[in-house]
């Protein structure tokens, strides 16, 4: 489990997010959208989070024409999907192990 | 006069650190995803200005941003480093192991090599020396080259001081009788060891004129040897000299502390070679 599950989750929410491949700008909307606008990151922040995810081997991008305008797309590598499933086990458990304390009389 | 979102992407680009193809990949990346924003916002309601305003403030401190991306780079460029070191340090462990190998297996082959005999020269000597064993030569400088007992040398018998084995070599044995210690018998069938004349296993010798002498009517010699004494009560089929002279002396009893040499034949050609110190029955 992750020490500090609340400020180091960015990693899963960007995996997460590019379970369909996006751009830059297509996961900081996806984020912000899904999230409810909870997770509204400054926009600066992702990208190098992107890059650093690639360099891990996690993602891979490439340049694609859409719509006529060059985009770095990103998707995830099959390592991280795997990363993507452990990560989100070990939330759930944080999850569950949380609730159950709360839920304690 | 420059836009918020120009300005943005020019403090970035001045404040990146790391690969210039990165930087320039991530400012065109953004340049491209705040071109959506803006547009997004634009469509939301908001004038063009407003809209880049907006979204240069949303993106967040270029400052910090680079903070972000620089540390990432420099992590990256750790690892790489670290990765290099490891490298390098596998490399030149990997380096050691090979010359260690390398040289142990060179060793290895010498020992074999000598072992094996292909280390010795295809020299003959007559009557003296084959490759780099000489009759009444040192038995340590042998061993040293050759392997001693249990390493390379076979033992066949002892008797007194003396030991008699042989050496496989060039797909023969190289039978030698130690006196103690010094070689005193040599026997070699090999075709490998040769005279610089090409004289070895496998040449012929020509019997040549008849020698009447006292003992015999027809007498043939070559090279001080004679042909087909009468060893052990029959004719030998081989050459055979006694002693270190021109010609060989009588095979007699009084003779057999001299050195004798034998040259066995079939079909006409040299089978192998005896020689020793003494004869020994």
């Amino acid at each position: 489990m992750a020490r500090e599950p609340f400020s180091g989750h960015l990693d899963l929410l960007l995996l997460a997010a590019l379970q369909t491949p996006r751009h830059g700008y297509g996961v900081i909307e996806y984020v912000r959208r899904a999230s409810g606008g909870r997770f509204d990151y400054p926009e600066g922040t992702v990208y190098p989070a992107l890059h650093r995810l690639e360099a891990e081997g996690l993602l891979r991008s490439r340049w694609r024409t859409i719509e006529g305008r060059r985009r770095r797309v990103y998707e995830l590598t099959a390592r991280g999907k795997r990363a993507l499933a452990g990560q989100r086990t070990d939330w759930e458990r944080f999850t569950t192990s949380v609730t159950a304390v709360l839920e304690q009389p | 006069v420059t836009t918020p979102y120009e300005r943005l992407l020019d403090e970035l680009s001045v404040t990146l650190r790391g690969p210039r193809r990165a930087r320039q990949r991530l400012l065109d990346e953004i340049g491209e995803d705040l071109k959506d924003a803006v547009q997004a916002e634009c469509a939301a309601g908001l004038g063009p200005d407003a809209a880049e305003a907006l979204v240069a403030a949303r993106f967040g401190s270029p400052t910090a941003i680079a903070r972000l991306w620089n540390r990432n780079q420099a992590l990256r460029r750790r690892a790489m480093q670290r990765n290099m070191l490891v490298l390098l340090t596998a490399l030149a462990m990997a380096g050691a192991l090979a010359i260690t190998q390398y040289a142990s297996g060179k060793n290895a082959k010498a020992v074999s090599r000598a072992a094996a005999g292909t280390g010795d020269p295809p020299v003959f000597i007559p009557w003296n020396t084959v490759g780099d064993i000489a009759l009444g030569g040192s038995r340590a400088r042998v061993e040293r080259e050759y392997g001693s007992v249990g390493h390379g040398f076979h033992v066949l018998r002892r008797y007194g001081n003396n030991v008699q084995g042989y050496y496989g070599l060039h797909g023969s044995r190289v039978i030698l009788t130690f006196y103690g210690d010094r070689v005193g018998e040599l026997i070699f069938s090999t075709p490998y060891y040769r005279t610089k004349d090409g004289f070895g296993v496998g040449s012929k010798i020509p019997l040549g004129p008849c020698h009447r002498t006292a003992t015999y009517r027809c007498e043939h010699r070559w090279h001080g040897f004679v042909w087909n004494e009468w060893i052990r009560e029959k004719p030998c089929n081989c050459w055979t000299k006694v002693g270190l002279g021109k010609r060989s002396l009588p095979l007699t009893t009084t003779n057999f502390e001299k050195p004798w040499f034998f040259i066995y034949m079939r079909h006409a050609r040299v089978d192998s070679f005896y020689f020793a110190l003494k004869f020994v029955d």
